[in-house]
């Protein structure tokens, strides 16, 4: 059973990010992806043309942003810009940089030129010393600085990232002050995860006590600039006022899967009692095995709905009975495909499950008896229907089906559901289908470690 | 509807898992405290609830020595009634089993009848089937003495939902365990005092310890039991996953091989639900793991 909060499940069908490669110039000291340099490869160009082209006939994305490494060093840069702008299904293209190259002029010029709109410019220090120190690239905080107001006076949208570390934590609040001239739209603080290095060993790992009340600082200034701030995994309850920054959401990422695998996964001691219990990640596993569980810091927010265990782990496809039900989806439209289905069978519709993958509509006909109808994205797997947009299955029936007559409702509310949807589907309605997308001939070889992550354990002193 | 015993559990009492439903391959699986749970997926072509343990033994080079006796008790007294747990301790690994009398029936009895031919069972222990879990603990030792000198009896507890573990031998009966046992989240604040109130740990002066006492990556479980014996405390993650299973067997320095096999049969597994027990002590600054345990269905 693990939790929507282990494994951390990219939801936002707005923005498709594409990892083009793992190469960069700076070596900053928290990179999250740094081992990956060594043996990821971005994405072929080829799975990137198809996303593209499949976002042309299905708008599923607005934005597309490009990200590496530093993608900025990469030679196609400009075949990934032109076939994004040329499919005109991006409303908007972005590049997430280190900014130094955009130094250039020319260069900046060039890339907005080519059709992208927005630059999210990763900024760790407030000054040279600290920058550079963190990229271990004496001039880099020049270079991005000289970018930054290059591309203010090209007029682009500008979003900054700041990773939370150790290395950044006291001065959080003058990296503000150092941004605003650029007017950024907003600014983004990610609190450091740590990859590979979960025993904190760079301890770069910044204890809640000191971070929170400096982040804080951080975002009352932003505030009061009329800059918006999202911060990402810091707990909701430590960021005071400012609660309603807090934004855990990621994109699609068309990425290695493995990457993910390696993400850290949270916990937080008081979940169950916490009205945001189901959206703040609260505290990653590295740093519960640090620092503790905070429990006395974390402030729950009362709840005022029972908490529900959330649907963990292997997603759907549970053959688990009603408690491991997730939260409701509250999208009309997803409802709207079954909307009446029940009542004509005497049931009740429980539950409408929207996740990445799938939509589950759970269907409940009393004395303990539930079945769910499944949507997966539509393919050429075996289903049991097809509609414009899905596959469609049922399972997880749970009932005695030696009670009279409830196998024949059963099987006439499946059939029902099924025919309904088939019936109002309108086409182009979105799952995601992509998972291997990526696949094995986009990692490198890596090398076999002699022994596994150390784990800080407390066996040592 | 449960055969409900003598036991509270948070949910419903501690069950007979011969109540517990059948899965599509005929196995009733349930957990520690012996509630039932059905299995997370379809259950056609994957692994027993004892699989794991045929590996556990077969990598420790023990399965000749105990399968026949095992397999005596999962065809006889055991079966739907009994969990099996593998311990990698400081010590030497042992083999622990749990066998639920809902009944309470003379229940050693009927195990020293079918260990007969491989093992004595706490000769010394007059059986008056007053106990709601029998327990016994295996090991190279008990092998080459031939004789299971004690028995542990479960019993249910002065407070709800408590249990009480007693040690019963030629050496008389000594209480070792008392256990707590509530839903891992919704009910962290009935375990959370009862962890930290540990004569073993200070947690009051270092509150980072709670970090390596109860271990995130297991924190996503159904249960947790808080145990309290003599030399150690002890948590049981009740409900974990096969994933969790995995880096669990991993990170307490489970056999490889078997962290290989968890891991290469994942899908043959992912059906099943799994308890794991770590216990734990301080020793000056550090919080050391003195044995930890895997628990399945037999
Ligand atoms: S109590 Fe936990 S879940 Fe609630 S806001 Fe704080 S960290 Fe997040």
């Amino acid at each position: 059973m693990e939790s929507y909060k282990g494994r951390f499940e990219p939801t936002r069908f707005e923005d498709l990010t594409v990892t083009v490669d793992f190469h960069c110039h700076s070596a900053c000291r928290f990179c999250i992806v740094q081992e990956g340099m060594n043996y990821y490869k971005g994405v072929p160009f080829e799975l990137y043309e198809a996303a593209v082209a499949d976002n042309r006939r299905a708008k599923r994305y607005r934005r597309v942003t490009f990200t590496g490494g530093e993608v900025t060093l990469e030679k196609r840069l400009f075949d990934y810009i032109d076939i994004a702008r040329d499919s005109q299904s991006f409303e908007h293209i972005r590049i997430q940089t280190n900014g130094r190259l955009f130094a250039d002029r020319a260069f900046a010029r060039r890339v907005v030129d080519a059709g992208v709109d927005e630059f999210f410019v990763s900024l760790h220090g407030h000054d040279a010393a600290t920058q550079d120190y963190i990229s271990q690239r004496p001039g880099s905080f020049d270079e991005a600085i000289r970018g930054l107001e290059n591309l203010r006076e090209l007029g682009v949208c500008i979003l900054t990232n700041t990773v939370l570390t150790t290395l950044n934590e006291p001065t959080l609040a003058a990296i503000v002050d150092t941004v605003r001239p650029f007017a950024p739209a907003r600014m983004e603080w990610w609190n450091y995860l740590p990859m590979e290095d979960y025993a904190d060993e760079l301890g770069l790992l910044s204890p809640m006590s000191e971070l929170a009340p400096s982040l804080r600082e951080a975002l009352a200034r932003a505030r009061d600039y009329g800059i918006e701030s999202a911060v990402k995994y810091v707990p909701r309850c430590l960021l005071g006022e400012h609660g309603e920054s807090q934004d855990n959401t990621q994109p699609d990422v068309v990425i290695v899967e493995e990457f993910y695998d390696k993400y850290p996964k949270f916990a937080c001691i008081h979940e169950a009692a916490c009205e945001h219990g189901d959206t703040c990640l609260g505290l990653h596993h590295p740093y519960i095995t640090k620092f503790g569980w905070e429990e006395d810091v974390l402030v729950p927010f009362p709840r005022a709905t029972p908490w529900r265990e959330p649907e963990y782990g292997l997603w759907v496809g549970s053959d688990r009975p009603g408690e491991g039900t997730a939260i409701p989806t509250d999208q009309p439209r997803w409802a709207g495909l079954v909307v009446g289905v029940a009542e004509r069978h005497r049931a009740r519709l429980a539950n409408v499950m929207l996740q990445r993958r799938a939509c589950v509509y759970r269907f409940e006909l009393g004395e303990g008896a539930t079945v769910d109808v499944l949507l997966t994205a539509r393919s050429e797997a075996p289903a049991l229907a097809r509609s414009a947009s899905f596959n469609l299955q049922y399972r997880n029936l749970q009932a005695d089906l030696s009670a009279p007559g409830l196998r024949e409702r059963l099987s006439a509310l499946v059939e029902d559901a099924i025919q309904t949807v088939i019936a109002r589907d309108p086409g182009g309605m979105h799952l995601d289908a992509r998972k291997g997308l990526v696949g094995d001939d986009s990692v490198r070889r890596r090398p076999r470690r002699a022994k596994a992550l150390r784990v800080l354990d407390g066996s040592e002193p | 509807m449960y055969t409900p015993t003598t036991v509270e559990h948070p949910r419903h009492r501690l069950a007979s898992s011969a109540a517990a439903p059948r899965s599509a391959g005929g196995e009733r699986l349930f957990d520690l405290a012996f509630a039932p749970y059905r299995p997370l997926r379809p259950t056609a072509g994957k692994a027993g609830g004892d699989a794991l343990l045929w590996e556990a033994l077969q990598v420790a080079g023990a399965r000749e020595r105990w399968e026949p006796a095992l397999r005596a008790i999962q065809r006889g007294v055991g079966r739907g009634r009994t969990i099996w747990g593998a311990s990698v301790g400081a010590a030497q690994r042992t083999w622990r089993l749990r066998l639920a009398n809902p009944g309470r029936v003379r229940l050693l009895e009927a195990l020293r009848a079918e260990l007969g031919p491989w093992l004595a069972v706490a000769p010394s222990v007059d059986d008056d089937g007053a106990y709601d879990v029998l327990g016994i603990e295996l090991s190279e030792e008990v092998a080459a003495r031939g004789c299971v000198d004690a028995v542990s009896h479960y019993l249910r507890g002065a407070e709800p939902r408590t249990l009480e573990v007693w040690q019963v031998g030629s050496a008389g009966r000594r209480r070792v365990d008392e256990v707590l046992i509530a839903e891992a989240k919704r009910e962290i604040n009935v375990t959370l005092p009862r962890i930290k109130a540990s004569p073993i740990v200070d947690f009051s002066g270092d509150r980072s310890l709670l970090g390596r006492t109860l271990i995130p990556e297991l924190f996503a479980c159904r249960y947790l039991h808080v145990c309290r014996r003599c030399d150690a405390d002890a948590l049981v993650y009740s409900g974990i996953n096969v994933d969790q299973l995995t880096w669990f067997l991993s990170r307490f320095g489970h056999p490889a091989a078997l962290v290989d096999y968890a891991r290469g049969q994942r899908e043959r597994l992912d059906h099943l639900l799994f308890d794991v027990e770590v216990a734990y002590r301080q020793e000056g600054v550090a919080i050391v793991y003195p044995e930890t345990t895997l628990y399945g269905n037999l």
